[in-house]
């Protein structure tokens, strides 16, 4: 068992370690969803109702959803290239979330001292996190293929 | 690490777009690797020599810095 697991992971990494993505036609299907869901948000916030929160919220994670099938989708042009620029903006999402979502509460305290209960970050949310990592990664991996 | 990739492809009268074809990867990996921002894996090297029927030593040189 170990060793077929083990196997398995060699034959992975000799052909690159090459994530399985989806389709490259799902990046306009993540972007659809993105986007459908943020007018989505808007209407909500603007027509109000008795279910707005449960909308609200709904329409949050889909965009989460949709930032994520965005991030899984394949390129244009996937080679091992764009393979290695996908880990490495794996590892900088990581450490600019992490960093980040571990020096907002102090930046929170020190803010509130000065400007009592004017700021209210989110910054336990899920969403907030999720979002963070996804546009983080998002962002390095463009920056990075222009760049690199 | 210092590549000859450019004169190969102009000895051998190819385009960035020719070479990325035969390979199987994107023109902007061959503009990235001519250019030295990215290093290519032993098989895509092992490719490209076998492209220009060349060894892999001939088209990578490492530097003093490597």
């Amino acid at each position: 068992m170990r060793n077929s697991v083990l196997n398995k992971f060699c034959e992975f990494e000799k052909k690159g370690g090459v994530f399985p993505l989806l389709p490259t036609s799902f990046k306009w299907i993540g972007v659809g969803i993105s986007i459908s869901a943020i007018i989505g948000m808007l209407i909500v916030y603007y027509q109000g109702g008795e279910l707005r929160l449960f909308y609200k919220d709904l329409c949050m994670h889909l965009v989460l959803i949709g930032l994520f099938i965005l991030a899984l989708s394949r390129d244009k042009h996937e080679d091992e290239r764009t393979n290695q620029l996908r880990y490495r903006a794996f590892a900088f999402a990581f450490v600019l979330g992490t960093g980040m979502l571990l020096i907002l509460p102090f930046i929170n305290i020190i803010l509130n001292s000065f400007y009592k209960d004017i700021l209210e970050w989110e910054y336990q949310s899920f969403f907030f996190i999720m979002s963070s990592y996804l546009f983080y990664y998002l962002m390095y991996f463009n920056i990075f293929k222009k760049q690199l | 690490m210092k590549n000859t990739i450019h004169v190969q492809r102009a000895i051998h009268k190819m385009t960035q777009a020719d070479l990325s074809e035969a390979i199987g990867v994107s023109r902007q990996t061959i503009n990235s690797i001519e250019k030295n921002r990215y290093v290519p894996s032993t098989v895509l090297a092992l490719k490209i020599a076998r492209t220009f029927k060349v060894s892999v030593e001939e088209l990578f040189e490492l530097e003093e810095q490597d």
